[in-house]
């Protein structure tokens, strides 16, 4: 199947060559006067893991229902796989494998029977092939063990197993998670981290999730959703440079007032943060010029003899800082 | 993708993608489980009991085989309907075969159609060939080939309260709001079937024209046209909703 491909428009950030597997433009969804989702413009990069974040209720699921056309926009519009999600509906979901947030299968089924009823969708046959596919995934996920009980006795854990297993089975070149880690226990939550790790080289994986150290782990691409909008896209390696420019991590100990005033005062100071922790100061300090700030920041401290410097580098940002910071910005913005 | 091509690919389009594939399913959960046979037992058993009651005077035997067959099936043909879309809807597995290359006309239509064999299969036909074969043994045998065509409004009769609660659940999203409707079909539907005003006029009509084809003494075929033109109504009706549903 050749698909039509989507390419990066101009002026975009990416490369004009890349390609991309999922992209929306303006996509909305309201029921009655509430709006789930305002202007979405998503794109997901080709053989990318793309995290898609949120805080609950932000929008995440209901994004997910729009791709893969569970249910139908209110406004704007989108491609999966380059195929319209309203007007092709039936093409993109040959392409995708998708896994619904709290995945429900027909519980007399057992784990085997779920993935051949799956496979049935999109292929005939060979026999022998299909099984043979079958066994592989539920090997991968682990529950070949388990393949022939029925799944109404899965744990949750199994469940989302057999739930990427069975998405997996049309070779999916994009592979749709809603929260794939979620209510699981850490063993179960590891287990499906590694399967999708190991997945990458097959499909492009987009998946939301509000598990913000799965998102650092695993995923190369971010964007964050807050009450329907976004409000970031970009590699996880640019959003965790963090969107003050360069900036120093301090721990200091002593009577920091004068360091402070000091520093303070250098044209090529932005801005100090500091933070009290025990009998600690913390600060973040933001840089025009960072060649200027690698000589003189310690330095113009260590002048006061009153301060005592027990930690000094570039300051590395968590995905945490950075998404509550993003989030609360956001909130500011509506209120 | 190109792993894929090791595979024959279905080639269902259109309102028939993915048709196959779920009437199997609903085949299989009937057949290839005990539920065919465990229907057919009870509503045999059931339907057996009180026809030999009445075989002391032939027409009698029939006349409350073809009423009992009316009702009491009927409870779990409505039983069946309720499951089959709105515990769907409700649990999410609907969700997930919709997000498989399926089209919305034929997740409807594969729970209409199967599931029309299987109630006909285990309980119309299987009791209809007991019930039958107890006439005989009393003696009070009808002609064999009226009787298994007078059994077609009976199948008819099931297939509308089927329809009937499939339209209805893909309206409503609780089982109250779409049992209501075919229980005072199924309660009723004698009775309006008897009135000499409007029974010929709707598929409760039926239970005359499966009387009458059985004994010989004539039938209208309104209920039986009109019965057609609305399972297609209610059909058509359950596919439009349910293609707007949003999940």
């Amino acid at each position: 199947m050749v698909r039509p491909r989507v390419q990066s428009p101009r002026g975009d950030s990416q490369t004009s060559q890349q390609s991309f597997v999922i992209s929306t433009q303006d996509l909305g969804k309201t029921y009655g006067d509430v709006a789930a989702l305002s202007s979405l413009n998503l794109r997901v990069p080709e053989n990318s893991i793309f995290a898609f974040l949120g805080p609950n209720g932000a929008g995440k699921t209901t994004t997910i229902k729009l791709l893969v056309g569970l249910t139908r926009p209110t406004s704007g519009s989108g491609t999966v796989l380059g195929y319209d999600i309203v007007r092709n509906s039936n093409e993109v979901r040959r392409g995708v494998g998708y896994l619904a947030q709290h995945p429900k299968f027909y519980k007399e089924m057992t784990a085997r029977e779920t993935m051949r009823f799956a496979a049935r969708f999109y292929f005939k046959g060979p026999r022998d092939k299909i099984e043979e596919r079958i066994e592989h995934l539920l090997s991968i996920v682990e529950l070949d063990e388990k393949s022939d009980r029925p799944i109404e006795g899965f744990s949750g854990g199994e469940m989302q197993r057999l739930g990427i297993a069975q998405a997996q089975i049309n070779y999916p070149e994009l592979l749709i998670l809603d929260e794939p880690a979620a209510g699981l226990d850490p063993e179960g939550r590891e287990d499906v981290l590694k399967i999708m790790e190991s997945l990458r080289s097959e499909s492009t994986i987009f998946y939301s999730t509000h598990i913000l150290d799965d998102v650092q782990r695993v995923s190369d691409t971010v964007a964050i959703l807050n009450k329907g909008h976004m409000i970031a896209q970009a590699p996880i390696s640019q959003l965790l440079a963090g969107s003050e420019g360069v900036a120093y991590a301090l721990t200091l100990e002593g009577n920091t007032q004068k360091a402070y005033a000091r520093l303070s005062e250098e044209p090529w100071v932005t801005g100090i943060t500091e933070k009290k922790v025990k009998d600690k100061t913390q600060w973040v300090v933001t840089v025009s010029d960072d060649s200027m700030a690698k000589k003189k920041i310690l330095r113009t401290v260590m002048a006061d003899d009153t301060v005592d410097v027990l930690d000094f580098g570039l300051k590395q940002y968590e995905l945490e800082e950075i998404f509550m910071k993003m989030v609360e910005d956001s909130n500011n913005v509506t209120q | 993708m190109s792993r894929s091509k090791a595979f024959e690919p279905v080639i269902e389009t259109g309102w028939r993608m993915g048709f196959s594939n779920l009437a199997r399913k609903e085949l299989k959960a009937w057949f290839g489980t005990s539920a065919w046979w465990q229907q057919a037992l009870m509503w045999t058993g059931a339907l057996g009991l009180f026809s030999s009651i009445g075989f002391q005077e032939p027409e009698t035997g029939l006349m409350i085989f073809y009423i009992m067959a009316f009702i009491f099936p009927s409870i779990a043909v409505l039983v069946v309907a309720t499951g089959t879309i709105l515990e769907e809807k409700d649990s999410g597995s609907a969700a997930w075969v919709l997000s498989k290359p399926v089209s919305r006309t034929a997740f409807v239509l594969a729970k209409l159609l199967p599931n029309s064999l299987n109630i006909a299969v285990s309980m119309v036909l299987i009791p209809g060939l007991v019930v039958f074969l107890l006439a005989v043994l009393f003696g009070a045998a009808p002609n064999i080939l009226a009787f298994y065509v007078s059994l077609i409004p009976v199948i008819m009769w099931q297939m509308f309260l089927l329809f009937l609660t499939v339209c209805l659940g893909t309206f409503f999203e609780k089982a109250g709001s779409v049992v209501w409707l075919p229980i005072i079909f199924i309660f009723f539907g004698a009775n309006l079937g008897m009135n000499t005003t409007i029974g010929p006029f709707g598929p409760w009509g039926l239970l005359t024209v499966a009387t009458g084809i059985s004994t010989g003494t004539g039938f209208s075929v309104y209920p039986l046209i009109i019965t057609i033109v609305v399972l297609v109504a209610l059909g058509a009706a359950a596919i439009w909703r349910f293609s707007r549903h949003e999940f």
